[in-house]
């Protein structure tokens, strides 16, 4: 099974490289602004010893200990979960922020990318079958939005159905008088505060999904198949579907995985402008006060969230690819 | 290591080096395409605003006046701030590192992805694994987080710093179908022709493949540098770039803090979103022209398209267009028959 | 096996125990493919040696392990009588001074990107460098007046794309005498050109011979094209040389049934010969 394996160690690798740039990059950077604080907080009383060092483990303010212990230290506490103390919501872990904003981020940014790809290269499987149909006319509408950064196009959604039209909230995940929890007012609350930013993470990423699947569709329309396929009577629609489409998805099914990083990224700057309560607008936060743990702990997150995702659509490819799945 | 569906995935996605002649013909090819003139004008006037701009501004975009919050007029062509400075001459100030961030990061990590993808196409055993890993490594890193984080830890960040950070997490995509490219051009017979002629291995690259990489290359710049164009103007917005100087995003960004959106200060947000959103359109459309000519199945394009459509002919890839309802009258008969 | 009398120890090119084996390793070795295995082959001065074999034979394989394109897994080959170890750098440029090969395909083996002018005046720069400017533009002149591809200046300018398959054979033709070989690898020379062209090529070889004393290796699927060219011709079924003889002794008197087998399939021999 070299696919898997290959996989699996390409997780690895990439896993571990994205700790070792949390670890480098604080190092990297003039080490006052942490140790100010740190120093402030213990001023005040607000930070244990413990606390203390295990900040200094994490940003390398321990100047008598060689890098490489310190490296080793820094795995030990990441492995163990302690990620640092959050400077904006002190004294709060870390951890705790992110289990927080996490899961709002996931579900709005995995079902808006969701969409977007589902609408996206069914749209493209049409207007490459039907060359010069209607939705042919959508791809430029879609790749204007695409040139537009996602920051901006909330800004007008926010203008035209929140303000001039109030038919959405202009910020926020859910009615402030609500408390969190799986109560209906709340599920619906949450629906509703998040339609418009999920709308603008679709719209904004729809182009590059109908535009890889057109392409496809055109290239593979061709192919010896297809025309057998047609010559045999098969009923259009079926060629469409099981012939064309099939082998015509597999690119943007492995783009998928590879650009979920671009995807996460940039809706990330979606949630700062609807001040939605997710990991992208505490990140915002983290980097106004300065909170590098903070900042640090939600780029290894990012990553690991957006690896995960990759292997989900590894599975998806390896079923939809005979030719990887007997290789397996 | 290779992840070997995707990779020969976007080998199947790119287009067939078969259709790929001598860069100056390409050159010549590509102008004929309507898109990619179009695109190209933008581009050119964007250039001279950013050349002539700062000349062009009426007003110094710093000063401040007494006219506050004022909406398009004579005086000021794109209206004012709350503090009465003026938006247009904002605009045109930030035109220029705008220009440079977006086509020097584009030209950079399109520098970045043809050493790495070149390389790592060419190269066998460890060498390649290493460089292959690394490209997918940067890809799968989120890029704006890691941009966010980098740029807002570096003491000071002007034009060049961010067009950098921007560069050294944005080349992945562009190494990654230049490798898959090159993988495919490195088993082609004129390659293996040339190295059995005695050709060197330095000159087989530079000479053999690269000319042949060149709609690849040209793909890879323009898409970078719309990658680029975005982030730049992100990172503006979110204020992790230095302030003092003007760009389209940090208009956008003190339109945000003052609350312009809120107030209905429509003239302070739409413009430099409008700026940007052309400018990255024109990118597009020379993408897209770059993309029919290498792909020439694409090239029937809508428009052509659309018109078979109304003459009653459907048509559909891998068919030869055909007349479903014969017309009424044929003029060759009517001829023959009189 | 009958050795042809300009075949002396000190022959232009001979491969001894010629072997090549595909997907080996630690853990593919139950895939292991032997391409060639244990051949045994002299060109000498002066020679056309036709290797026939069906698709797959390795016969491909024999002239890319030639050519220097590829390592032997086992097995050597001799360069006038002396070694040839590993094939890096300035050793490979120096043996492609005397050993150039001809692909199979004209539309693949030709750059589209570059012209005849180019391709030409390269092969001249890497193997005649005393050759400059003016001197070099003659020599590229020389070069196609020998594959006749006349007038000259009608095919300088040209690039790949416009140009016929049959032309396009001899610009790799001109481009492999560049070097002033003493061997010519001729992978499948004529087998993606029209039938009318095929004997025109043929015969520029056999002129190139003649007149340049070039060894030739005649690589074909073709048995009646390898009796009307060559002077032996060399059997190869599964990696092996099972037959080998002076042409008309092959193509007359087969031995081997796979050689029968060849003939026999071959729709008309007397057709080439005329």
């Amino acid at each position: 099974m070299p696919f898997l394996l290959r996989r699996l160690a390409f997780y690895a690798v990439t896993a571990w490289a994205a700790l070792t740039i949390n670890f480098v990059i604080p190092r990297l950077m003039p080490g006052d602004p942490v140790q100010a604080l740190i120093a402030r907080f213990q001023a005040t009383g607000q930070v244990s010893p413990e606390q203390t060092e295990s900040l200094r483990i994490l940003f390398g303010l321990d100047q008598d200990v060689s890098l490489w212990t310190q490296y080793w230290q820094y795995w030990a506490q990441v492995l163990g979960g302690d990620l640092g103390l959050s400077f904006t919501y002190f004294p709060t872990p870390v951890s705790e922020v992110i289990r927080q904003t996490l899961p709002w981020t996931l579900i709005l940014v995995g079902l808006a990318t969701l969409i977007s790809f589902v609408i996206g290269t069914s749209a493209g499987m049409v207007a490459g079958w039907r060359r010069g149909s209607l939705i042919d006319g959508l791809l430029p509408l879609a790749t204007f939005f695409a040139a537009v950064p996602y920051f901006w196009l909330g800004l007008i959604a926010i203008a035209l159905f929140a303000v001039t039209f109030p038919v959405f909230p202009t910020s926020g995940g859910y009615d402030v008088g609500l408390t969190p929890g799986w109560s209906a007012d709340f599920v619906g609350s949450a629906v509703y505060h998040g339609m418009l930013p999920a709308l603008t993470i679709v719209v904004s990423s729809l182009a590059p999904w109908i535009l890889g699947m057109r392409n496809m569709m055109v290239t593979v329309a061709s192919e010896d198949y297809v025309t057998v396929a047609h010559a045999k009577g098969l009923p259009a629609r079926r060629v469409m579907m099981s012939y064309a489409a099939r082998n015509a998805i597999l690119p943007s099914v492995s783009t998928l995985a590879l650009s979920l990083g671009f995807v996460v990224g940039g809706s990330l700057v979606t949630e700062m402008v609807f001040n939605y309560p997710g990991i992208g607008l505490a990140l915002f936060q983290s980097i106004n006060a300065q909170d590098y743990p903070l900042m640090q702990a939600i780029f290894l997150i990012l990553t690991l969230a957006v690896l995960a995702a990759n292997l989900v659509a590894d599975v998806a490819f390896v079923l939809l690819d005979p030719r990887i799945r007997r290789a397996t | 290591m290779t992840i070997l569906g995707t990779d020969t995935a976007v080998a199947d996605a790119s287009p067939a080096p078969a259709a790929v002649r001598s860069p100056r013909r390409i050159g010549r090819r590509l102008l004929a395409n309507a898109k990619v003139r179009i695109g190209l004008t933008i581009v050119a006037v964007f250039w001279l605003l950013a050349i002539v701009g700062a000349w062009l501004a009426p007003h110094d975009p710093n000063e401040l006046s007494p006219d506050t919050l004022q909406g398009p007029s004579a005086g000021h062509w794109l209206g004012t701030t709350t503090t009465g400075q003026d938006i247009a001459s904002q605009l045109l100030a930030g035109t220029r590192p705008v220009m440079l961030v977006a086509f020097g990061s584009g030209a950079i990590a399109t520098v970045i992805a043809m050493v790495v993808g070149v390389a790592g196409g060419f190269l066998s055993g460890w060498a390649e694994e290493v460089l292959s890993m690394l490209t997918n490594i940067f890809l799968v890193l989120p890029a704006v987080p890691l941009m966010i984080i980098v740029a807002s830890q570096l003491p000071q960040v002007g034009s060049w710093a961010v067009a950098l950070v921007i560069a050294l997490t944005g080349w992945a995509w562009g190494a990654r179908i230049l490798r898959a490219q090159t993988l495919s051009l490195r088993a082609r017979d004129f390659v293996q022709a040339a190295r059995a002629n005695g050709e060197s291995t330095r000159r087989i690259v530079f000479f053999e493949i690269i000319p042949n990489l060149a709609t690849v290359i040209a793909t890879s710049l323009v898409m970078t540098t719309l990658f680029a164009l975005l982030a730049v103007v992100t990172l503006s917005f979110i204020g992790v770039t230095s302030l003092s100087d003007w760009n389209w995003g940090t208009v956008l960004y003190w339109a945000q803090t003052q609350q312009a959106l809120q107030r209905g200060l429509w003239w302070w947000f739409i413009p430099p979103g409008l700026c940007i959103a052309i400018l990255g359109m024109a990118l597009a459309l020379i993408n897209f022209g770059i993309d029919e000519y290498a792909n020439p199945r694409l090239r029937i394009g809508s428009v052509g398209a659309a018109r078979l459509r109304r003459q009653g002919i459907r048509p559909r890839v891998g068919f030869t267009p055909v007349r479903r309802t014969a017309p009424a009258r044929d003029p060759l008969d009517e001829r023959r028959a009189g | 096996m009958t050795e042809s009398p300009a075949a002396g120890p000190a022959a232009p090119l001979r491969a001894e125990a010629l072997t090549r084996v595909y997907g080996s390793g630690a853990l593919g070795s139950r895939h292991a493919v032997h391409a060639v295995a244990g051949v045994d082959l002299t060109l000498g001065a002066g020679e056309i040696v036709a290797l026939v074999g069906e698709s797959g034979s390795g016969k491909s394989t024999v002239a890319r392990l030639l050519a220097g394109l590829e390592r032997p897994t086992s097995g050597r080959v001799l360069l006038h009588g002396a070694e040839v170890g590993t094939l890096r750098g300035r050793a490979f440029r120096r043996y492609t001074r005397q050993v150039q090969l001809i692909f199979q395909d004209p539309f693949a083996s030709l750059n589209p990107v570059h012209t005849v002018r180019y391709v030409l005046r390269r092969s001249l720069a890497i193997h005649r460098p005393q050759l400059r400017g003016a001197a070099r533009d003659d020599a590229v002149r020389g070069l196609l007046e020998r594959v006749r591809l006349t007038p000259v200046d009608r095919f300088l300018r040209a690039f790949p794309h416009e140009l016929s398959g049959g032309q396009r054979q001899r610009v790799a033709i001109a481009r492999a005498l560049g070097a002033e070989p003493a061997v010519l690898l001729a992978d499948e020379p004529v087998s993606m050109l029209d039938v009318s062209l095929r004997l025109g090529v043929l015969d520029l070889l056999r002129d190139l011979r003649d007149t340049m004393g070039i060894a030739i290796l005649y690589i074909t699927h073709d048995i009646a094209s390898a009796r009307y060219f060559a002077d032996r011709i060399l059997v190869m079924y599964q990696g092996q040389v099972v037959e080998s003889g002076d042409s008309e002794s092959v193509t007359q008197r087969p031995e081997h049934p796979y050689t029968r087998l060849l003939i026999d399939s071959a729709p008309d021999p007397e057709r080439v010969v005329r």
